[in-house]
Parts: structure tokens; C-alpha cells; sequence
């Protein structure tokens, strides 16, 4: 509870400014749903035949997840402010839509008839009389949508808006509680509130009402002000960080103190990273070494000369208790030992990501091409082996490669528990025995697991042999696991750059990504 | 003069209003009357182009009516609706004020007609700035004839106006709507299917019936001279009730004894006056006298009953 006060005060500064972003993104999209639901709402009214095709288009975005919405928008709007606020303003819509639909048309026959046959022009029967009698159900709708929308914000931070989401998805990340609390507890409450004033707005007696609605309808705009807050200045290149890469000590902090790189970052999903690259929206990402869309994307990663990242060799992590009970466990799985190279894991990582081939079949033609294949046994199973995996593919494939492998060369049934959220979602369950082993990164084993001093840092930083040998002996006392040998690849974080603009900048190293900043820096 | 020449309103799958024609003379009240689905709404609304028909044309005052803006035509005919269709987020003074407003009369000339209609209609001044929901049905239903009244309009449509009603007030408003001068110099069309309804307050009524009109006249001719099976039917189950309204003291004055002298204080009934409201207006027992030029007829309830049912016996035809 003091670690989260302590967190928030130390924070304060950004809070504010996050949260004022939130009501921002929120204000603006709603605005805009608002311009454009209402009349739309209105006119389907008129159009019966239209309504249906206009309410199912609107009932259809809805569904689409926010996250695949974010994805679709990035090719057309690229990232930042404007496809939050499009991803927003079409959740908006379909409440706001409906809501003026169905109130319109829920106002009584007789007395639109009534308002026609004394004279009311078309238009005066829908200001003087439809509008102001649906009233309440419209507002109901902004009220739904403002609520959507304040919980839908925090998505923004997944491509680089900004708002409430920052904290919530960084902390998730980095695994922080008080991060994430910092995030969710104002977004949350903001949700309440919102909620709340409208309701409140909404049990004003009808002429009040209609003065209070019309006073939050011009509000709007002051609140969508709130985005237009001044930016920091940017340097020339423009960097896309994942959240854990901003925060962990050996992404962007590691890089700073190595090199004392100082670029303009803004914060990304890191599955959207690639295809903001890609379209030039960003210049630098945090990429992995072997992500398949490296080849499929034709970006570079930049030497890190200085040895800054860790290393992250790949190696099956195993209960002991599970290599007691099968003994011929070990020497089945140790046949993949360094089988396993940088670039034969892009390449299988690029199959999957980019050509869309199921894992399986990716993790079949590698077993046959290394010559590890073998049928499968027929006749019963004598026990059983539950393989764990993270949520991204090269774990997909290696659960996949592991599967095979040991159903090919033991008598053993192997069921698969892929896509287990991170790394303490996998480990927790390894050692809850709920899976009995997942591929795991030595690199992640000693800096999220076992989180040694700085000093141990310092006497093993850069050696992975040491680091494999630390790692293993540490985890077989406090844990009683078994770190495996390593399959071959070190899946590092790296820095990214599309490779022709690389190439026209000179920059292939870390170093020299640094001196590029700096010379233009110098310039301006 | 309203005049309504071969009116035809034809759905895809039925005929709603078949070659309707009529004319109301100016200061007169046409009753449309028929059960449910007969037409008689139909044929009001293509007065004021609510449903434009098929067929057949309107003439307001020698004009028709389409060549008219649609606006301002149904701005100069005041319509009054079942249910009121008083606006429940106007006030009163609102709802009475929105054909004026449309009309763009000046606040002050607003207000002063409100007044006016507000005392016409014996509604509390108070209620100006209450809600409808706020007034009884029987006070609603005045709000309603004052909103349709409001910018005088020569013409009034009214679509079943009483219908919400309990029978009690029903009766009393209709009473009251009688003897309003404001509404007596008005032409009126109304649409009711209640046949008491039409008899007291029409001068004329068109009996329709599957969207064509069945007989078209005065009560006392729809009555003693029905055109057909159809009109002599409807009216079966209420004959009596009929016959004691529409019947008046000229029309039994053949029939009253004249020997009898008259006292001095004898309570004179005009001849006009229907055997009912006769009954009504003799207390127990009293006596009273219908005059028409010299032939003077003494009256208790007993010799009125008696001539009455004489009547009845030999009814003109």
C-alpha cells in the first residue's frame, strides 16, 4: 500500500498529464460520434430500409476486438493519436446511433401526427418535438458510450496515444503492481465518474435537462482540448518502444547508460511495432533477434557493439520432479541442443509469422529436415507431459518441436498449454506442476526471476556461459528446476531500423546510431 | 364551404375510402360515423393531407386544397385528436401557443389569446405552466380543443376527441362543447363511432360503412328514413334512446290534447326541444306548455310519454 502512495507521488506529474490525455482521447472521439451518430441516427429514421444495413454495419464494429481494430487502422492512419480516436469514435457509435433510432421512433404516433397536422414543418416536428421527447434515450447512449469509451482509452497506449493505458500496460509488462494500479485505479474511477455525472444530468427535471445536455455538448470540445497539450521536441529519427523494453533495466535504461543514447520514444504494442516500421511510422524499434518479420519486413538489426543486452539463449526449463519420473526425458530433449541457430529460428519464426504456416507443420519439416523425426509409436501411452509456452511464435513452434520430438522418441503422451500470458504466468505454473516444462530465455530466468544484486550483474554481464551456469545452478536450489542445454539462438532484444534507410544513413552498429543522433542534434 | 368530391384512398390490398363525396356549408357540423375500419378517419385525414388519396379532390372555399403549401393549409384548419396529442414536455401554455407560434404572432397577442381561450374552456389559469400530465383527462381534452382553437381557424377537424374519456365526463364535455359559441360558427368535420355522440353533436351525419358512405343527413332523416338495411340496423340497439332525443314537442304537438287551460306560471318549452330534455326540464309532477303560432300544448310527463308512444306506434315516414 506505501510502495503504491509512494509510486503515485513519485508519479504525479504524469498521472495528471495521462489523465488529462484519457478525458481527452475520450472528449474528442465522443465529439466526433456525437457529429456524426446523431444525424445518421436521425436520418435512418427516415429511411427505414437504410436503418437495418446502417445499425448492422454499426452492431458489426462493435464486435471487432479493439486490439485487431487498432491492427486494421495502422496501415491507414499509421499510429498515434488519430486511429485511437477513430478506433474510439467507431465504439461510440453504435450506441449513440441506436440510442437516437430507438428514441426517435419510440416517440408516439399521435403525436408526431398531431404535431404534423397543426402546421409542423418536417423539420419542426423533429427539433420541436422528436428530438426533444427522445432526449433521455439519447443521452442514455453517450452515457453508454462515454463509459466504453473511457474502459477503450486505455488501448490507446498500445499505439502510442498516450492516457491511462501507459501505466496499466507497462506494468503488465514489467510485471509492477503498482504500476498497473496506478493506471487502472484513476481509469476506473474516471469510467465512475463520468458515468455518474451524466447520470446525474440525466435525472434533471426535461427543460433543465435539456440546457444541462446542451451545456456538456458544447463541453466537449474544451475537454478534447486536453490532446492538444504540447508535445516535447522530437529528434530526427523516431523510436517505437514495447512497454517492457522502456522499463526493464536491460531494454532502453541499459542502452542509456551504455551508449547514452538519447532518442524521441513513443510507447507501442510491441506486436503492432513491426507493421509501424514498416509502414515508416517509426524509424527505431525493439525488436527480438530472430522475430520472423525481420526477413519479411527487410529491417536491420543493429550490432549492439557495447554489449549492452543480455543474452537470451533459449533452453527447455524442466521440473526435476518430471525428469525423475521419466528418465528418458533428458536425453530425448537434449537432441535439439544447439540444432537450433539465430537464423534457423528466423527463418521458422518467418514461416509462421509471414506465410501464415501453421506451427506445426513448421515444427514437423524441422524435425524432418535435422533428421530428429520419428513416427509416432502407435499403442497406448504410459504417461503423460504437459508443454508450456508463451504468447508469441517462436514459443508456439518450439512447444511444437518439443511435442514431436519426445512423442517420436518415448512412449509418452505430450499435451500442449500454449500461449500462457509471460513469463510469471509460465513459471508460476511450472512450479505449481500445472505444466511440466516451457522454453525459457537464461537472460529472463536471471533478470525477472531471480533478480540478483548488482554486483553478481557486474561479474557475469555479457558472458552467456556464465550467465547459463548461474542461472542453472541457482535454479535447481531455489527451485527445483532444471535448465536444459541451450537450443542455440539468443532471442535478445535488438534494436531495428527499416534496412534501406539504414543503409542510406550508414548505421549498423548501436555506436553508430548514437553518433547519427548526436550530429544532427549538433545541427538544429 | 368544404367540399369533398369522389374521395378514393385505395391501399394495395384494400379499398380504405371509395368515392366519398360531401359538402359541410360554413358554421355547419358534419358527423363522420362508422365502426372501426369503415373509413371515417381516412377521409378526415385527406382533408388536412395527413394521407394524400388516390383519387378524387378537396375544396376549402372553392379552392383545392393541393394547390395550397401543405403548411400552411393544415395551419388554417385547427385539428383536435384523440388522446389530445398534447405534447408532454410543453406546458400548457405552450401546447395552446404552437399554431400561433408557427404563425409568428407576437408574444403579447400569444398571451392575450391564451387568456381568452383559458377562460372560454373553464381551465384554472394555474395551469398555464403545469404539464399535461399534470391535468385530468376532462381537462385535457378542453387544453386540446383550445390548442386546435387557437389561431381561430374557420375549419376544425376532430378525430374522435372524446374518446379517452370516462362516460361521465364524456357527457359533460360534450355538453359543454355544444354550447360553445366559439365552436358554433366553426365548420366542423368529427369523427367519432359513438352514435349518441354524433346525434348530439352533429347537425349532419354521413354513415359509412367498408369505406363507402351509406346514408348522409340530419339525425331525425338517418333515423325515420334510413337509406337501407345497413343504416337501419346500426341504429336497432338504440332506438329508443334515439327517438326520445331526436323527436321533438312540434313533432308530437298533433298529438297533445289542447282542451286543457293553462295557469299563468306554466313553464314554456320552445318546440324544438327533444322529448328527452323535455322530460328533463319538468320536475315531478309539474306541468309545462309548447307553443307553436297559436296552437298551444299542455305538457305533464305523463300525456308527453303517452304522445311519445303514439308516435312511435305511426311514426311519420
Amino acid at each position: 500500500m506505501n510502495d503504491f502512495l509512494t509510486f503515485i507521488s513519485e508519479q504525479a506529474g504524469k498521472l495528471a498529464e495521462q489523465t488529462l490525455i484519457h478525458l481527452g482521447l475520450t472528449g474528442l472521439s465522443l465529439l466526433i460520434a456525437l457529429l456524426v451518430g446523431l444525424p445518421l441516427g436521425i436520418l435512418i429514421t427516415r429511411y427505414n430500409r437504410a436503418a437495418t444495413l446502417v445499425l448492422g454495419i454499426a452492431g458489426v464494429l462493435q464486435t471487432v476486438p479493439s486490439i485487431a481494430l487498432l491492427g486494421f487502422l495502422i496501415p491507414v492512419l499509421g499510429i498515434g493519436v488519430w486511429p485511437a480516436i477513430v478506433a474510439l469514435f467507431l465504439y461510440a457509435l453504435l450506441p449513440i446511433i441506436r440510442n437516437t433510432y430507438v428514441g426517435i421512433r419510440e416517440v408516439s404516433s399521435t403525436l408526431k401526427e398531431a404535431a404534423l397536422g397543426m402546421g409542423m414543418t418536417d423539420w419542426q416536428v423533429l427539433t420541436r418535438v422528436e428530438l426533444p421527447l427522445a432526449l433521455p434515450v439519447i443521452f442514455a447512449g453517450v452515457r453508454t458510450a462515454a463509459v466504453i469509451n473511457v474502459g477503450v482509452a486505455t488501448l490507446a497506449a498500445y499505439i502510442a496515444a498516450g492516457g491511462l493505458g501507459e501505466f496499466i500496460f507497462g506494468g503488465i509488462a514489467l510485471n509492477n503492481v503498482n504500476m498497473i494500479l496506478a493506471g487502472a485505479i484513476p481509469a476506473a474511477l474516471l469510467a465512475v465518474l463520468v458515468d455518474a455525472g451524466l447520470a446525474r444530468l440525466q435525472r434533471l427535471r426535461l427543460a433543465r435537462f435539456r440546457r444541462a445536455a446542451l451545456l456538456f455538448g458544447l463541453l466537449l470540445p474544451v475537454l478534447s482540448a486536453f490532446y492538444l497539450i504540447p508535445k516535447a521536441s522530437q529528434t530526427k529519427l523516431l523510436a517505437g518502444f514495447a512497454h517492457e523494453f522502456i522499463g526493464r533495466a536491460d531494454g532502453y535504461p541499459g542502452l542509456v547508460k551504455t551508449y547514452g543514447l538519447n532518442v524521441s520514444t513513443r510507447l507501442l504494442d510491441q506486436n503492432l511495432m513491426y507493421e509501424a516500421i514498416h509502414r515508416k511510422q517509426v524509424d527505431i524499434i525493439s525488436g527480438y533477434s530472430t522475430d520472423g518479420r525481420l526477413k519479411a519486413y527487410n529491417l536491420r538489426v543493429l550490432t549492439d557493439d557495447k554489449n549492452s543486452f543480455p543474452p537470451y539463449y533459449a533452453a527447455p526449463l524442466v521440473r526435476q520432479v518430471t525428469l525423475q519420473n521419466h528418465p528418458e526425458l533428458q536425453s530425448v530433449l537434449d537432441l535439439l541442443a544447439g540444432k537450433l541457430t539465430d537464423s534457423v529460428m528466423t527463418g521458422l519464426n518467418y514461416r509462421v509469422d509471414y506465410l501464415h504456416q501453421l506451427p506445426e507443420q513448421v515444427a514437423i519439416d524441422f524435425l524432418k529436415q535435422t533428421r530428429l523425426w520419428s513416427e509416432k509409436a502407435p499403442g497406448s501411452r504410459t504417461g503423460q507431459l504437459v508443454v508450456g509456452s508463451k504468447i508469441f511464435s517462436e514459443q508456439y513452434i518450439l512447444a511444437e518441436i518439443i511435442r514431436h520430438l519426445v512423442e517420436g522418441h518415448t512412449r509418452l503422451q505430450v499435451i500442449t498449454k500454449t500461449g500462457l500470458g509471460g513469463t510469471k504466468l509460465c513459471f508460476d505454473a511450472l512450479r505449481a506442476g500445472a505444466i511440466d516444462l516451457y522454453p525459457e530465455y537464461i537472460g529472463t530466468g536471471l533478470l525477472v526471476i531471480l533478480q540478483p544484486n548488482q554486483a553478481t550483474l557486474d561479474s557475469l554481464k555479457g558472458n552467456p556461459e556464465a550467465v547459463y551456469q548461474y542461472v542453472a545452478r541457482e535454479f535447481r536450489k531455489r527451485y527445483a528446476l532444471n535448465w536444459l542445454p541451450p537450443l542455440g539462438f539468443n532471442n535478445t532484444y535488438a534494436l531495428v531500423m527499416r534496412d534501406q534507410q539504414a543503409g542510406v544513413l550508414g548505421i549498423r552498429t548501436i555506436s553508430e546510431l548514437k553518433g547519427y543522433l548526436k550530429s544532427e542534434r549538433a545541427k538544429e | 364551404m368544404l367540399t369533398v368530391q369522389h374521395l378514393t384512398k385505395r391501399y394495395p390490398n384494400h379499398t380504405a375510402v371509395d368515392e366519398v363525396s360531401f359538402s359541410v356549408r360554413e358554421g355547419e357540423t358534419l358527423v363522420l360515423l362508422g365502426t372501426s375500419g369503415c373509413g371515417k378517419t381516412t377521409t378526415l385525414k385527406m382533408i388536412n393531407r395527413l394521407i394524400e388519396p388516390t383519387a378524387g379532390r378537396v375544396d376549402l372555399n372553392g379552392t383545392d386544397i393541393r394547390r395550397q403549401n401543405v403548411h400552411d393549409l393544415r395551419r388554417t384548419i385547427g385539428y383536435v385528436i384523440q388522446e389530445t396529442g398534447l405534447f408532454p414536455h410543453y406546458t400548457i401554455a405552450q401546447n395552446i401557443a404552437v399554431v400561433p407560434q408557427l404563425l409568428g404572432w407576437a408574444d403579447q397577442r400569444i398571451r392575450q389569446r391564451t387568456a381568452e381561450l383559458l377562460a372560454m374552456l373553464h381551465l384554472p389559469e394555474a395551469s398555464l405552466h403545469q404539464y399535461p400530465d399534470q391535468l385530468s383527462g376532462g381537462q385535457r381534452q378542453r387544453v386540446g380543443l383550445a390548442r386546435a382553437l387557437a389561431a381561430d381557424p374557420p375549419v376544425v377537424l376532430m378525430d374522435e376527441p372524446l374518446g379517452a374519456l370516462d362516460p361521465v365526463t364524456r357527457a359533460s364535455i360534450r355538453r359543454e362543447f355544444r354550447h360553445l359559441d366559439a365552436l358554433r360558427q366553426k365548420t366542423i368535420v368529427m369523427v367519432t363511432h359513438d352514435v349518441q355522440e354524433a346525434f348530439e353533436l352533429g347537425d349532419r351525419v354521413c354513415l359509412m360503412d367498408k369505406g363507402r358512405i351509406q346514408q348522409i343527413g340530419t339525425p331525425k332523416e338517418l333515423l325515420l328514413r334510413p337509406a337501407n338495411d345497413f343504416v337501419r340496423r346500426f341504429f336497432d340497439d338504440q332506438r329508443l334512446t334515439l327517438q326520445l332525443q331526436t323527436v321533438t314537442l312540434q313533432d308530437l304537438l298533433p298529438l297533445l290534447a289542447t282542451y286543457q287551460p293553462m295557469p299563468s306560471d306554466t313553464l314554456l318549452l320552445p318546440p324544438d326541444t327533444s322529448v328527452s330534455d323535455a322530460l328533463k326540464a319538468m320536475a315531478e309532477g309539474q306541468t309545462a306548455a309548447v307553443q307553436l303560432a297559436d296552437v298551444v300544448g299542455p305538457l305533464t310527463s305523463q300525456n308527453l310519454l303517452s304522445a311519445f308512444g303514439q308516435w312511435r306506434q305511426s311514426p311519420p315516414s
